[in-house]
């Protein structure tokens, strides 16, 4: 049996004046690595503090295993990188990953081995003894992810956490967050950056405008399958509807056309139909779905409903 | 306790970085030497009622108060910045997602700017006590009892102040509370001193000012008695639990509110 490390039941959650969430249901099972996609302002960051009991709900509940989050022993279990991470900057690095120990009530010993464990993990230990208002962002970020994993979290709670990272520093963190699961870590992130949450997620929830719009696997996900992409020049509105009569959904963006075929003749036909509605042919490919066409055809889905 | 310590520390290392703090304290200092430790001096007024023990009791008491104003406007400026700041500049956020509840934080960040104010209190008596021992040879110690209990009233106006800057601008949170402090302070003369009574005969809405305003300005005369005979002692006890029930009452309304706060 798998247990839960996050059950989150019916949660609303009002602002003045909008709904951030909107009778929220998910369950995160401990171990995988679940990842949050979201347009901004579709809750997800309402969500995770609320984990943490920065923000109070509405209504509905929110359990870490099993421990209602306005227990504060529960974050003795749990690791936070913000989106922005906030430090003393008059503090040097490893001063701040110190008092973040002392928070933790870890004793002393522990206290200076985790410390140097979750500095060299991050690749900080060599800037350790500069003050952190000389830090760069990334490195900031770097130090924010150390104090996440000072405690040895049972679960990580990342909101933006490639947020100001360059490419190097990205991977970085990618193969410490696998490492991480790897080791049983359940690992929940907020990103809106697709390909990385495609990488490391296990299972994925869709969330706009504060309602879950889709959760599973990405291949729970995927309905569509197989997606056709064309690139066309003089596309025109007779075109569009010979296309979308083979198809059993068409997007278009400038002069490309991706579509969903209706079945596996669909892509013999389409050069045909290109031409005898006089348009040029620039290049045809056929691919899986990825997980960015999943969460663009589900908000688009949500934005546009199909009749 | 660790924890609330922990917390402490950092605010007594981040507030110790603010300038203004030094400023102050090169200020008082200036203004203890140009008074030479407030002591009578060349001063040989023997005629009138004045003699030069009463000049010097009169020095050392209007230095006593001085040291008072002095450490009320440390405590406006620290207590004024101490929560909104981790609010504003989100510091607060990676303190309170840790196993802590969030009465400890306020409680951490009271104590680190209780401990600066007392250690600038300290400082600023001894150099007073040194500046007359020098002029006069006598060695006030009672200043540090009237300190103790001055110390009440600290405890008072900064947790005002950090319950009012969670519902307003800080410096309007800091103004509030010194002006309820020398509100406090003006309207007990009359209830303290018979003397002044004859001349002044407060009025019921004075009264019910009086007794409606924590009792800040009794204590501080209460404390200044401990220098001087010319200050009542009386109602120093029933002002000491007026100003602790105050405390209390401020710290449960303040705890309310920071724990409901969203951040």
């Amino acid at each position: 049996m798998v247990n839960t490390a996050i059950e989150v039941n019916h949660l609303t959650k009002d602002y003045t004046s909008v709904r951030a969430l909107d009778s929220l249901s998910l369950e995160v099972r401990q171990g995988e690595c679940f990842g949050l996609l979201g347009p901004n302002g579709a809750g997800k960051t309402t969500l995770i503090k609320i984990f943490l009991n920065l923000i109070s709900p509405s209504s509905g509940s929110v359990k870490i295993f099993d421990q209602p989050v306005i227990n504060e022993k529960i974050r003795d279990r749990v690791g936070y990188l913000p989106e922005r991470v906030k430090i003393y900057g008059f503090l040097k690095g490893s001063e701040f990953l110190d008092y973040q120990g002392k928070l933790y009530g870890m004793e002393h010993t522990k206290r200076n081995r985790r410390v140097e464990e979750c500095l060299k993990v991050v690749g900080m230990y060599e800037d350790r003894l500069r003050k952190i208002g000389e830090y760069s962002k990334g490195m900031v970020q770097r130090i924010g992810l150390a104090q996440a994993l000072l405690n040895e979290p049972e679960i990580l709670l990342l909101d933006e956490p490639a947020a100001g990272l360059d490419p190097i520093s990205n991977k970085e963190i990618r193969d410490i967050l696998l490492r991480l699961k790897e080791a049983g870590v359940t690992v929940f992130i907020n990103s809106h950056l697709l390909s990385e949450i495609e990488m490391i997620c296990d299972r994925v929830a869709i969330l706009h405008r504060g309602h879950l719009v889709k959760m599973g696997t990405k291949q729970e996900l995927t309905t569509k399958g197989e997606l056709i992409e064309l690139k066309v020049e003089g596309i025109n509105d007779l075109l569009l509807k010979k296309i979308r009569e083979v198809s059993t959904q068409v997007q278009l963006e400038q002069n490309r056309i991706t579509l969903t075929p209706k079945d596996s003749k669909t892509i013999t036909v389409i050069p045909e139909i290109v031409i005898n509605q006089g348009g040029k042919l620039l290049s045809l490919t056929s691919r899986i779905e990825s997980l960015e066409d999943i969460f663009y055809r589900l908000i688009k889905e949500e934005e546009e409903p199909i009749e | 306790m660790n924890k609330i310590l922990t917390i402490a520390h950092i605010t007594v290392k981040e507030e110790l970085r603010n300038k203004v703090v030094y400023i102050l304290l090169v200020i008082a200092f200036l203004f203890l030497f140009m008074a030479r430790g407030c002591t009578p001096g060349k001063i040989t007024i023997q005629q009138g009622f004045i003699s030069p023990d009463q000049i010097l009791n009169m020095g050392i008491v209007i230095t006593f108060s001085g040291i008072i104003f002095w450490g009320l406007s440390l405590c406006g400026l620290l207590a004024m910045n101490a929560i909104p700041r981790e609010l504003v500049e989100e510091t607060v956020v990676l303190t309170i997602t840790k196993p802590i509840k969030r009465t400890w934080f306020l409680l951490g960040k009271f104590l680190g700017v209780l401990f600066i104010v007392f250690i600038n209190l300290i400082v600023l008596s001894i150099g007073f006590l040194l500046l007359l021992y020098l002029r006069t040879g006598v060695f006030k110690m009672s200043i540090f009892s009237g300190l103790a209990v001055a110390f009440l009233n600290f405890i008072l106006i900064i947790s005002l102040i950090f319950l009012l800057s969670l519902l307003l601008p800080r410096v309007i949170s800091a103004l509030l509370a010194f002006s309820i402090y020398v509100i406090s302070l003006g309207l007990s003369i009359p209830f303290y001193f018979e003397k002044i009574k004859v001349y002044w005969e407060p009025s019921l809405s004075t009264k019910l000012l009086h007794y409606l305003l924590p009792q800040l300005g009794g204590l501080h005369l209460y404390a200044s008695s401990f220098l001087s005979d010319f200050f009542p002692s009386h109602m120093g006890f029933w002002s000491a639990i007026d100003i602790t029930g105050y405390i209390i009452v401020i710290w449960l309304v303040m705890v309310f509110i920071f724990k409901r706060k969203e951040i």
